[in-house]
């Protein structure tokens, strides 16, 4: 869908069509419900997460630059969302041992079953690794790997310089980096091999 | 020597993302080639830029944008419950100004009456004096009695030390259920 398009739905909401919303958040669901649990990591506060930061955009829809990229948008609502959440958790009671329940994306929507053992696998390193990071460098991991975000775009959804971004980034390489040396556990072996 | 690690390990962050020219490239290979800790480094930092780019996305759960949109369909509700609490002051508003009318009329027959009968005014200013004096020694008998009442009951200081820090509890508690909707506020820019 252009960008275009997306405008015309933005408008067609501003108007009163409820339906039109209802086709962005088909379109982003995906972004956003995956940045949602990239930084959460729990499938039932992710989609909270996600239909928290669709109930803001839809509430502040005014608030929309037209000239901006309406998924930048998104992304941006969520992004601010999810570090509140991650903050607020310090003053919660969670317990770490419990084990986290398989993700139901990864189990369901996938073509054959050795496919859904590995991506199953992959994602659960991934995870596993970005836990490792703070709230801030998991995020710029996040909207660099996953929505190929340039580092200004990212500068400029967290408001911060283009500068503070790439430091951002490389000190997450380099802990990711530390963190697979001081676990040399079957990481690369079933997922990496064959890559 | 921790400062050329660290811009070594610099450099190799802007080779994963294509930013360093042929020169830059070539200088770091050659020091990879020298230095095995850091080719070891280089080589963990590249497996897992590779991990990361191959990671999927994950699906939003089935039936979850149809969630959203009942919750929008909600929230529309209280919008409109909002309204009608608006429609409320509005319709109080309305109440105000009616009463106006007989305030506005009684004040109108007064002030007819006064410029009429100068005698009227006379008998008004008394009576206002009359009823200032009383209320006067109704206070100091109130304040006098509350005098009386602490040095008989010392509970009331107790009392009182009670209700203060209950009325800064509550304070906190306002602030911290609005702060939500700050911080909502300003998660939107």
């Amino acid at each position: 869908m252009s960008q275009e398009d997306v405008t015309l739905l933005v408008q067609q909401t501003l108007d009163g069509d409820q339906q039109a919303f209802g086709q962005l958040v088909q379109l982003y669901e995906r972004d956003v419900y995956n940045l949602a649990y990239r930084m959460l990591y729990n499938s039932n506060e992710a989609e909270d997460a996600a239909q928290e930061a669709f109930l803001r955009a839809y509430a502040n829809l005014e608030r929309y630059d037209l000239a901006r990229s309406f998924k930048t948008w998104l992304l941006s609502i969520t992004s601010n969302h999810c570090i509140d959440r991650i903050r607020r958790r310090r003053l919660t009671w969670l317990s770490l041992d419990e084990p986290l329940p398989p993700h139901p994306a990864l189990t369901s929507d996938v073509p054959n079953p050795e496919q859904a053992t590995l991506d199953h696998e992959r994602n659960q390193i991934v995870q596993e690794l970005l836990e490792k990071l703070s709230a801030d460098y998991r995020l710029v991991v996040v909207l660099r790997y996953w929505y190929d975000l340039s580092y200004a775009e990212i500068a400029n959804m967290l408001d911060t310089t283009e500068s503070a971004i790439k430091s951002r980034l490389f000190r997450a390489r380099q802990a990711l980096a530390k963190e697979i040396e001081s676990q040399p556990i079957p990481f690369f072996s079933p997922v990496m091999e064959g890559s | 020597m921790g400062n050329e690690q660290s811009t070594i390990h610099y450099s190799m962050s802007k080779a994963l993302d294509h930013e360093l020219s042929e020169s830059e490239l070539e200088s770091l290979n050659a020091h990879l080639s020298e230095s095995e800790d850091d080719a070891r480094h280089f080589e963990r930092m590249r497996k897992t830029d590779q991990l990361l780019h191959e990671t999927p996305m994950i699906n939003a759960p089935s039936g979850f944008a149809q969630r959203v949109m009942q919750a929008i369909a909600v929230m529309n509700l209280a919008d409109f419950a909002n309204q009608r609490l608006s429609v409320g002051v509005a319709l109080g508003l309305v109440a105000a100004a009616l009463l106006t009318i007989p305030i506005l009329s009684m004040l109108l027959i007064a002030l007819v009456t006064i410029f009429t009968d100068p005698g009227t005014l006379q008998v008004i200013l008394q009576a206002a004096i009359n009823a200032s004096t009383s209320a006067i020694g109704l206070i100091a008998d109130l304040a006098d009695g509350v005098q009386n009442m602490i040095s008989d009951m010392p509970m009331i200081p107790a009392l009182l030390t009670t209700v203060i820090p209950l009325s800064m509890l509550w304070g906190w508690l306002i602030w911290y259920l609005l702060r939500d909707s700050l911080s909502q506020n300003r998660d939107i820019h």
